[in-house]
């Protein structure tokens, strides 16, 4: 473990979330309301 | 632990989002704006909406936190990053608002660079994108990240990943077929050839197995996820990976501020840029900072490089297997079995997944009319969209025909010809050629103008279509000035030794072969 990844005791230094597979997840919750907030007011 | 401290920063941030939107709503930045480009300044519609929005949430939430009180839990843990995600955002306005715009203004005043007819600041790349990323560098390398932010600037790749699965929308299927055929040969070709080069060098320095199976991964594949899903097949130890990654960001970080300048210096189009970015460089992040700031207002080369980027994302499962397969047979005394599909299905990326599901969506016409991408407006009947008002003056055909003879291609020569002749576009086709007479810049500035205003009278983009270019510019801006920061010296450092000199030869080989591939096989100029 890097000195950076010590300093976050959840996530990585890279990203708040416990795993990549999490990140994904929410960057596509995130993208799926975003097209449908698009898609109703446009 | 208690992660949202009482802290007012998000509140003030909140303060200077809706100052900037009052200046700008009630006249009080005019002269200023003036000073930046005037009617030539893009950004006004920007700044009389967005701070405002982002201005009420972070003073609302800004004021619970600097006033309320927190207990540890999930919310609170999510709730620390949003001053920091509010910093990354307030840097990435004032970056595309101001200070982008403000260097256009002073590289313009001092005048062309030499024979190369170009200003200072198109040659180097010094747009919102690059400013950005160097001002997160300078940031985290210089001053530091503040506390209160350092949460929050753990969101870049985040956004990052969403404006991946939003570009998804933005693609037709005959896009795909124009360029998934060619993105399938030049990644196929690149990635196996790197990942074959690595081993090959590899074995020839006697560098570890299970380092130079990683550094094959992330080299070939798409760096940080490939080097993370290769890891456990090779049993690289956190080290090496560590290694591979330094090796990658390094050479990546390199790559995004060298390649938008060569891409300048050789008069590239958007379609040759995105797939050399999308082949070349190593990690997604940086093949997405590259062609922004490649075309800064534009989204063209970004899909294209992404188009690239994706295919390579869908070899990984191809060179786990083959990296399971090659280190078994070289290290015959492995104990630990790996079952290389349990790898695949655990570290595959299901953002690649999301962008596939959009586009499937988008395809299915739901944002946008199918017509809109075929050409709902060629034919010639008022009810089909037709309008008498759009056809080319006769002023604007004889600017058009003093200049036909320029034009070499015999594609573009014919378009041009049945647009003068019927005095609009007469179909897509003609309308891709005419769009890439206008990108080869062959004509002045005038007939190019009246040939976007052609192509315009034909083609709209659709306000749906609109408002996810805008969100996938802004995400991408706030994800890469987030990365900036994530960039520090000792990241740099870490690629020092062995792999690094790897990764510079394999990475500058594919990048200079897959330029030249580029460039003899690339005639698209759009």
């Amino acid at each position: 473990m890097t000195e950076e990844q010590k300093q976050f005791e959840r996530g990585s230094a890279l990203s708040i979330f416990g795993s990549d597979r999490k990140e994904d997840f929410m960057a596509l919750v995130f993208a799926l309301v975003i097209a449908f907030a698009v898609y109703v007011i446009y | 632990m208690v992660y949202t401290k009482r802290n007012s920063a998000l509140f003030i941030m909140g303060v200077i989002m809706l100052a900037i939107w009052y200046c700008a709503d009630s006249g009080i930045l005019t002269s200023y704006i003036e000073h930046l480009g005037g009617k030539k300044y893009k950004y006004f519609g920007e700044l009389i909406s967005i701070p405002l929005y982002f201005g009420v949430v972070s003073i609302v939430i800004g004021a619970w936190q600097w006033f309320g009180t927190h207990k540890e839990g999930h919310w609170d843990y999510y709730s620390s990053s949003i001053a920091g995600g509010m910093f990354i955002l307030l840097i990435a306005m004032i970056v595309r608002w101001f200070i982008a715009p403000e260097i256009a203004v002073i590289s313009m005043s001092l005048g062309k660079v030499g024979e190369t007819g170009k200003y200072i600041h198109t040659l180097l790349g010094l747009n919102y994108v690059v400013l950005g990323i160097v001002t997160g560098i300078i940031i985290v390398n210089v001053f530091k990240v503040p506390e209160w932010a350092r949460n929050g600037v753990r969101l870049s790749r985040l956004g990052l990943k969403t404006g991946v699965i939003l570009l998804g929308t933005l693609y037709s299927a005959a896009e795909l077929t124009n360029l998934g055929g060619l993105s399938i040969i030049m990644i196929g070709f690149f990635v196996l050839g790197s990942v074959g080069m690595v081993l090959w060098m590899g074995a020839r320095r006697n560098i570890p197995n299970s380092m130079t199976g990683v550094l094959s991964a992330g080299l070939g594949v798409c760096g940080v996820s490939a080097t993370v899903a290769a890891a456990p097949v090779v049993q690289a130890k956190s080290v090496e990976i560590a290694y591979t990654i330094g090796t990658i960001l390094l050479w990546g970080v390199g790559c995004m501020f060298v390649f938008p300048i060569i891409g300048n210096l050789l008069g590239m189009s958007y379609v040759q840029f995105g797939a050399w970015a999308g082949t070349g460089i190593l990690n997604s992040a940086q093949v997405a900072g590259a062609a922004l700031a490649f075309q800064p207002d534009g989204i063209e080369t970004l899909k294209v490089a992404e188009i690239f980027n994706i295919t390579r994302v869908l070899v990984l499962p191809i060179i786990v297997l083959w990296l399971a397969v090659w280190y078994v047979r070289r290290e015959e005394s492995v104990t630990e079995t790996v079952n290389v599909s349990q790898v695949i299905f655990a570290k595959f990326p299901v953002f690649v997944l999301g962008f596939i599901l959009l586009f499937a969506l988008s395809t299915t016409g739901i944002f946008a009319p199918p017509n809109h991408y075929k050409g709902k407006y060629f034919a010639n009947t008022t009810e089909q969209g037709f309008k008498e008002s759009k056809l080319l003056k006769a002023e604007q055909i004889q600017t058009l025909q003093t200049e036909a003879s320029k034009v070499q291609r015999d594609d573009r020569k014919a378009a041009l010809q049945r647009l003068m002749e019927n005095r609009k576009v007469m179909s897509i086709k003609d309308d891709t050629a005419l769009r890439g007479l206008i990108n080869a810049k062959v004509l002045s500035k005038d007939a190019n103008k009246i040939l976007k205003g052609a192509h315009k009278a034909v083609r709209h983009t659709a306000k749906k279509i609109k408002a996810f270019r805008q969100w996938i510019t802004w995400l991408f801006a706030f994800g890469l000035v987030g990365l900036g920061m994530q960039i520090t010296v000792g990241s740099m450092k870490q690629a020092g030794g062995q792999p690094a000199i790897i990764g510079g030869i394999v990475g500058f080989t594919k990048a200079v072969l897959s330029l030249v591939v580029v460039l003899m096989l690339v005639s698209e100029t759009i």
